[in-house]
């Protein structure tokens, strides 16, 4: 059954347009570029992959990132989802690809997209070595994918703040770094609604949309730390109007990475066309969630979650806060991360 | 609505998920790993709660929801009750800990050894057991064994957890109350004579010398925390009091 789908999901691919290429990946023409590394670092990480094994290539180039890539606790939201032998998984944006193995690993035959040439030529270097067959690679404009209902589930996990963001982004070069070029006059938000109407298109009726992105209203944005898109205070949570202009000001280009409050986020899945959206709460962020509570009635499990020996002081003083504002002020509004289930 | 309670914590690999019903109560509790250590342990999970529960009719109701290659998710009824806080220590638990001991005692002595060697459940801690209405069920299986330890071991290193954590653990009165639960279980055939000496030694060693069954977990062990001199002095009060009788 699993090799009828397969081959379905082969010749939709080849109908919708894109191309198999040598090392196996499907091309649509559209490619772009948004990577933690460089364009001249990603080519020396690449060359590594012909003489290593994906994790040992990352562990001599970028080990700093090695749980970001292999850690399984990044794909722990996928535990909300039912994904099962044969679920069909978008994964948007997928990056190096994560949650795409972990969709794979549950027994989901995988369409892993993003627009980077040299992260899926790493996803393709892992899904050799750890024989994940039942991975499809893609490479096209996230923003422009058109397989009509064919997932049974979407994952777009930390990509919804960057789908308004147009050009490549070399992000050691982008956070925080002055960069003047031009955007189209759309509004950031109509941008991430007419993705999420695309995404929903792709989806089969019932099928389950997973959103993880950082809470517009996050405890530590008011206690100092700055935007995580654009490396500025106070631009996740001010009116769009003073960011922008902010943002302007200091760094020569619009405020375009939009995140939203729980409200905020509901309403514009909701605005894009599905029928119905859970929202949970996650700590300490969505990168390696400790904690994911449903946000209607799940601020009475939250519990200590780490332990203070060892870390630094104002770690300390960060997680007594959040510790104060959610387990006694019951202050879910506040949590750093949400992660959206929604349903067409 | 479901919720992510644990991710991978501890050195471990597992994840644990709840889901609830349209009111909000909890349904059913989800143990799944992704990783081939975390898939093994699984294995022994659904492996040691079938033992538990052959030999004793309990709440936990186990099964296998999802299984791939690489990924295993087991589904159990959630039990409704409450789990002493490990972090109390002996003298505020101890009415929990008799309570365990005597359902230790109950089950063990219904298995059949190999060689003088029993079953481990291997993490018998105070937190893997919930108590509905003051009746236990041992949970979370994940380092069960067969046929490794001789009579005891588990009840030895939930007492020694709980007595790490309680402030006073030289005080007498504490140690004099750990020996009672020591003679109950020697009274009940429940603790094999290799413990009767130095019991407290035995016990880490068994752990120090069984590494494979806790991995990078062994040395977090609780028990493993006390430092040579408290474990010389605990035992010879022990060790002094087991071997009144004999």
């Amino acid at each position: 059954m699993k090799k009828i789908i397969f081959n379905n999901i082969e010749k939709n691919l080849q109908n919708s347009g894109y191309t198999k290429n040598k090392s196996g990946f499907f091309e649509s023409g559209n490619s772009g570029y948004w990577s933690n590394l460089d364009k001249d670092e990603n080519f020396k990480f690449i060359e590594l992959l012909h003489k290593f094994t994906p994790l040992e290539a990352v562990r001599k180039f970028i080990p700093n990132q090695e749980n970001q890539i292999f850690s399984e606790k990044r794909e722990a939201a996928l535990e909300l989802l039912d994904i099962t032998n044969e679920s069909i998984c978008i994964d948007y944006g997928c990056m190096w690809g994560v949650m795409s193995v972990g969709m794979a690993k549950r027994g989901g035959i995988v369409i892993a997209i993003d627009q980077t040439e040299e992260s899926l030529e790493f996803l393709n270097a892992r899904k050799k070595y750890e024989k994940l067959n039942s991975l499809f690679i893609v490479q096209d404009d996230i923003r422009k994918v058109n397989l009509k209902e064919i997932s049974d589930f979407a994952v777009v996990n930390g990509v919804l703040e960057w789908v308004p963001e147009f050009g490549d982004v070399e992000l050691k070069k982008f956070f925080g770094k002055k960069m003047n070029r031009d955007y189209p006059t759309s509004n950031p938000k109509d941008v991430q609604i007419d993705f999420l109407k695309r995404v929903k298109n792709n989806l089969k009726d019932g099928g389950k949309l997973l959103i993880s992105i950082e809470n517009r209203f996050d405890y530590t944005q008011f206690i100092g730390k700055k935007d995580p898109h654009v490396d500025l205070l106070f631009t996740s949570f001010l009116p769009r109007f003073l960011s922008n202009a902010i943002s302007k000001l200091i760094l020569k280009r619009p405020y375009r990475n939009y995140i939203y409050s729980f409200k905020g986020l509901k309403n514009l899945i909701l605005e894009a066309g599905y029928k119905k959206v859970d929202l949970y709460m996650v700590f300490p962020h969505y990168h390696m969630p400790e904690l994911i509570l449903p946000y209607n009635s799940g601020i009475n499990m939250y519990k200590k979650y780490y332990s203070l020996r060892g870390v630094s002081f104002k770690r300390k003083i960060v997680w007594t806060i959040e510790y104060v504002l959610m387990k006694y002020l019951r202050g879910k509004f506040f949590s750093s991360s949400i992660i959206a289930i929604a349903t067409k | 609505m479901k919720a992510l309670l644990r991710n991978c914590q501890h050195g471990s690999d597992v994840y644990i998920t709840m889901d609830y019903d349209s009111i909000g109560s909890p349904k059913h509790v989800y143990k799944s790993s992704s990783t081939f250590n975390g898939v093994q342990s699984l294995n022994n999970e659904i492996r040691g709660a079938k033992w538990y529960s052959s030999l004793n009719k309990s709440l936990l109701d186990i099964s296998v929801a999802e299984e791939t290659e690489f990924y295993c998710k087991l589904k159990s009824t959630y039990i409704n009750g409450i789990t002493p806080l490990y972090y109390d220590g002996f003298s505020k638990n101890k009415k929990y800990i008799y309570l365990i001991i005597s359902h230790y005692c109950k089950v063990w002595q219904a298995s059949t050894p190999i060689n003088e060697l029993y079953n481990i459940h291997g993490d018998l801690s105070i937190d893997n057991v919930i108590f509905n209405d003051s009746l236990p069920v041992i949970i979370d299986w994940e380092h069960f064994n067969e046929a490794i330890a001789p009579i005891g071991f588990d009840s030895l290193n939930l007492i020694f957890e709980q007595l790490w954590f309680d402030d006073k653990k030289l005080n007498p009165d504490t140690l004099l109350e750990l020996s009672e639960m020591l003679k109950l279980l020697k009274s009940k055939n429940c603790l094999s004579p290799i413990f009767w000496e130095n019991p407290l030694k035995k016990t880490i060693d068994f752990i120090s010398t069984h590494h494979n069954i806790w991995e990078n977990q062994a040395d977090k062990l609780p028990i493993k925390q006390f430092s040579d001199q408290e474990v010389i002095e605990i035992d010879s009060i022990l060790t002094k009091i087991l071997n009144l009788n004999n």
